[in-house]
């Protein structure tokens, strides 16, 4: 498989509104997806990991705007600066969309079959209307809905049939990226299980990349092959999802990975991460985890973490990571919140510093 | 199938309700004013007349309530609205045959003109939002507060009186045609009805436009549309998959206000001595016909009635949802 | 002042509507004359506005300006009775449907239902016609009648306000600890619904004053009671729209009156609407605003906009590795 990213983002900016009460929702957003891998966006509410992947494709509702950054489609479209007939093309054709609420996504006054073809219409206007209705009739089969589905409305189906209309509605056209907006978050587990191995079953077959987002880091953990971790509109953490997995380089994912029970493994207390997520509206000086960080220091308050390269592909915004040793005591005397680390050693936490998974199972960006 | 059957029985009702509320009001209001209707008549009409007129309003008492009140059912179920008092003898039914059919044609049109328009308008004034559209709402709720019969009364003045474009008044020449079905008489009553339908479509024009307006500001938010244009789709079918779903409060409002509309075509009338039912309504008020006012409201309330009935089944057509069972 | 009421249109709408309940209140007592009083009794042709008659006379050469004033009060009064009689009714049927459910909804739904399909204009005609036209018609009363055939609408939105807050907590707590169902309605569900209340409030008036004018205009209510309503009446009986001079200070300023009014309200419904329903406010990113930041003047749907700063800083394409997409080694 080609080397050659799908879509790049680099320094993406986005903000609700403009001028003074303006929400930073994404800041400073790096991204890479290859062909053909699974990345998960993970985060919590307001994270800014919707708000990423819907302006990467142009399609935020006001009053969003794109602030600073570039985005692109295989190195060959500027996505920021594609007019709209240059987009019309390039959607669904190259890139879809799976939403959450599939009642809401599914039109309810036109019928399922109308609104599996009106994207063949649109985009193969070779077709006849024979073989639109039959290539319809072919995507429900693959979600393993009947073909008489195709006359019901979308109140006619059951929760778990829409969302599975929604999948193959977006694979009608063959993309080559699926956006996927936590598809199965409003199901029962029974359904989502079922349809998450569905989905990978096709992406297998198909071969298309997928930008997964969910709240779930357990959930992406199984699925992704790697994951971007957001927190208060910036990433703080890349890699894959193994390695983050055993082996998680920020606090924050570190919290998040301690707030799910695990079915094996010795019992543990469950820890919940202290506090809220800061307001987006004002400039954040400083990482904006660290007022919840229990390894904060002096100058995590002070200077923003740039997202630091780390081996094996990764990365983490925590200057935990940055390589520094620890001061000599008597050295201006010792920081506050220096959490007395003998000088010479490294400042990273135990809990942060967990050997990488086995490297010949480790699935890396861009090793397919 | 069942939200039909429902709409059609709460019609029933309220028709019979109707029917009542016609049989007890002369029977109810102080001072029984049948009684000075009587007196008057029997200043000038027959004895069989004023027999009539105190068996409709109860005056003689030989029958007792509940007998009156079938009687006038049954009445009414033979087509018998009574007797006019100020064109005796002439039925009422009779009157208003002659000018129902001049105020359906005009209501009708008007109505279909200014629906379809204002939803149009209102389309493209909410899928534009924020274009120069906007700035004329406040424009139009001056028109949609201000009463029908005063747009009437400026638009003879502006188009009639000054500009003399159209005529002033009637609903054609009388004095130089006769009615038939040849073109001089019906492109007649086409240039004495375009004024008063003008005046209908300006005032109730903007109650759709805000409505549709609104509505598509509404659903525009929906996923649907997002998805629609995530799919890459022309813009005129995104535009159709959201306007599809917000044309259906305008429809469920339809019935709503096609009682606010009639009531304002028919003063709408008045100003322009149009001989439908509402100058029939002005001259039977002015001549104290109670007979005729009361015939009017009855043949108003069913003919409302009977467009709710229609704009529910286009509803019903309109929205899927609606022909689940239960 | 709030940031909400600040708004454009709630404030031009309360200045306008403020505007009138003060000519309510002192319209007759400012008028220059008595409205039935002929200044002149020869002359038979109404007379264009003049310095002593600053709104000119009618045909029996009454002063239009003092009709005006004294016409508002009852006018205004009337459809503010209205107003309130109609939004009380509804509030009481609403609610009680909404909260009360089982049969009283079917009950007091089917009435509501009833009333919203019975054309108001031609059953408010049968029964003024039958109350009779003489005498001297009381402008609460007239109110209260008018109500009659107002309150179905606000009732049933507030109907459907109250279904949708019925299962909510705070309701239920108040249920268990035994709260009696009126004051549940009254003290916990009634606040919730200030908004809906009051947009119900203001467009009753509005249907108020446009139903009390027809009312007049039909010459149904006695035609001596002065209001904006019977002037267009005597207006139109003496065809002032027809004659070849316009006579339009006789119908104009009624009607304008009216429509005034009318407007004033609405765009305090307008503005209230728009305080409640956040989507139907200007998104924020339109206008001068936008322009200065290179933004298209309106936000199109499906194309999220781009700052011009941005998009002239966009490198050439196909270009190797943007500098930390890979996460290369460094």
């Amino acid at each position: 498989m080609s080397d050659e990213p799908l879509i790049e983002v680099s320094g993406l900016c986005v903000d609700y509104g403009l001028g003074e009460g303006s929400v930073h929702a994404v800041v400073d957003a790096d991204l890479v997806l290859y062909p053909g891998e699974v990345l998960g966006l993970a985060g919590e509410s307001g994270s800014g990991k919707s708000t990423l992947a819907y302006a990467i494709t142009r399609l935020l509702r006001p009053p969003g705007v794109i602030t600073g950054g570039r985005a692109s489609f295989k190195r060959q479209v500027n996505l920021l600066a594609a007019g709209e007939r240059e987009l019309r093309g390039l959607r669904w054709n190259e890139i879809a969309v799976v939403l959450q609420s599939s009642m809401n996504a599914l039109n309810p006054v036109f019928r399922i079959g109308a609104q599996l073809t009106d994207v063949l219409r649109a985009h193969r206007p070779q077709m006849s209307r024979a073989a639109r209705h039959a290539r319809a009739a072919e995507l429900l089969e693959m979600v393993g809905i009947p073909a008489d589905r195709l006359t019901s409305f979308p109140h006619e189906l059951s929760g778990g049939m829409r969302q599975r209309v929604m999948i193959s509605m977006a694979l009608a056209l063959d993309p080559r990226v699926v956006i996927m907006d936590e598809p199965t978050t409003a199901l029962d587990v029974v359904t989502q299980r079922e349809i998450l191995e569905e989905l990978m079953g096709l992406r297998d077959r198909l071969g298309f990349a997928v930008l997964f987002i969910s709240h779930d880091l357990s959930l992406l953990v199984e699925i992704a092959d790697s994951i971007a971790v957001m927190y208060a509109g910036r990433l703080v953490e890349r890699g894959s999802a193994k390695a983050i997995f055993h082996a998680p380089r920020h606090p924050y994912s570190l919290g998040l990975l301690r707030s799910f029970p695990s079915l094996h493994g010795p019992h543990r207390r469950l820890d919940g991460i202290p506090g809220s997520p800061p307001d987006l509206r004002t400039a954040i000086s400083g990482c904006g985890f660290a007022p919840r960080c229990q390894f904060a220091f002096d100058k995590c308050a002070i200077d923003t973490p740039p997202l630091l390269p780390l081996a094996g592909g990764r990365a983490s915004a925590c200057w935990l990571q940055d390589g520094e040793r620890g001061v000599p005591p008597g050295d201006r005397g010792v920081p506050p919140g220096d959490r007395g680390v003998p000088p010479g050693e490294r400042r990273v936490p135990a809990e942060l510093r967990l050997p990488e998974p086995d490297a010949a199972v480790t699935k890396t960006a861009g090793a397919q | 199938m069942r939200m039909l059957a429902r709409r059609i029985g709460l019609y029933i009702i309220t028709a019979a309700v109707a029917i009542t509320i016609n049989f007890f009001l002369p029977r109810l209001m102080p001072g029984n004013p049948a009684l000075a209707v009587i007196g008057k008549a029997q200043v000038t009409e027959s004895k069989q007349a004023i027999q009539a007129l105190e068996l409709q309003y109860g005056v003689e008492t030989k029958t007792g309530m509940w007998g009156q009140y079938i009687h006038y059912w049954s009445g009414l179920l033979h087509g018998n609205l009574g007797i006019s008092l100020s064109a005796y003898p002439t039925p009422v039914a009779s009157l208003i045959g002659a000018a129902l059919p001049w105020t359906i044609g005009l209501v009708g049109v008007a109505t279909v003109i200014s629906f379809v328009l204002g939803t149009l308008l209102g389309i493209v004034a909410g899928w534009r939002r924020g274009s120069w559209l906007d700035n004329l709402l406040p424009a139009m709720t001056f028109f949609q507060a201000a009463p029908y019969f005063f747009v009437a009364i400026l638009a003879v003045a502006l188009f009639a009186t000054r500009l003399r474009l159209f005529p002033q008044s009637l609903s054609y020449d009388t004095a130089l045609l006769n009615p038939g079905w040849n073109w001089a008489f019906i492109s007649n009553v086409i240039d004495h009805a375009t004024l008063p339908a003008l005046t209908i479509v300006l005032a109730s024009v903007a109650g759709w436009i805000i409505g549709m307006r609104n509505m598509m500001i509404t659903t525009m938010d929906e996923d649907y549309v997002l998805i629609a244009q995530a799919k890459g789709l022309p813009k005129r079918q995104v535009i159709r998959y959201a306007a599809r779903n917000a044309l259906l409060p305008s429809v469920s409002g339809f019935s709503l206000a096609i009682g606010f509309i009639v009531s304002g075509a028919l003063l709408t009338e008045i100003v322009f001595s149009y001989q439908g039912i509402g100058y029939l309504l002005l001259t039977s008020i002015g001549s104290d016909d109670y007979p005729l006012i009361q015939g009017i409201f009855l043949i108003i309330t069913f003919a409302v009635l009977l467009a709710n009935l229609l704009a529910d089944f286009v509803y019903a057509f309109l929205d899927p949802r609606t022909r689940q069972e239960a | 002042m709030p940031r909400s009421l600040r708004a454009p249109k709630i404030l031009t709408g309360l200045c306008i509507t403020g505007a009138f309940i003060i000519v309510a209140i002192v319209g007759p007592l400012i008028a220059p004359f008595n409205p039935n009083t002929s200044t002149n009794t020869t002359n038979g042709t109404p007379m264009p506005p003049s310095a002593a008659h600053l709104l000119g006379t009618t045909q029996t050469q009454q002063d239009v300006l003092s009709q005006l004033l004294v016409g508002g009060r009852s006018t205004i009064l009337v459809s503010l009775v209205a107003g309130l009689a109609a939004t009380l009714l509804a509030v009481i049927f609403g609610v009680s449907a909404g909260y009360l459910g089982g049969w009283a909804d079917d009950l007091l739904s089917m009435v509501a239902n009833i009333f919203l399909v019975l054309p108001a204009l031609p059953l408010l005609i049968v029964i003024f016609g039958f109350i009779g036209k003489g005498g001297n018609p009381n402008d609460l009363l007239i109110g209260v009648i008018i109500s009659v055939t107002g309150w179905a609408f606000g009732a049933r939105q507030l109907r459907a306000q109250t279904l949708s807050m019925r299962n909510r907590d705070f309701i239920d707590s108040a249920r268990i600890i035994g709260e009696k169902s009126w004051r549940i309605m009254a003290f916990e569900i009634l606040p919730n619904l200030v908004p809906v209340v009051a947009t119900s409030f203001l467009f009753t008036v509005i249907y108020g004053v446009g139903t009390y004018t027809a009312l007049s205009f039909l010459g149904i209510i006695d035609t001596a009671h002065w209001s904006w309503g019977t002037m267009l009446y005597w207006a139109q009986n003496a065809q002032a729209a027809q004659q070849v001079h316009i006579e339009w200070w006789w119908f104009v300023p009624p009607g304008m009156a009216v429509g005034l009014f009318g407007a004033g309200l609405a765009l305090l419904n307008f503005g209230i609407d728009e305080y409640v329903n956040p989507r139907l406010r200007a998104a924020g990113v339109t206008g001068r605003k936008a322009r200065r930041a290179g933004l298209p003047r309106r936000p199109r749907l499906g194309l999220t906009p781009v700052l011009n700063r941005v998009l002239l800083n966009q490198p050439a394409l196909n270009q190797p590795a943007l500098n930390q997409a890979d996460g290369g080694t460094r």
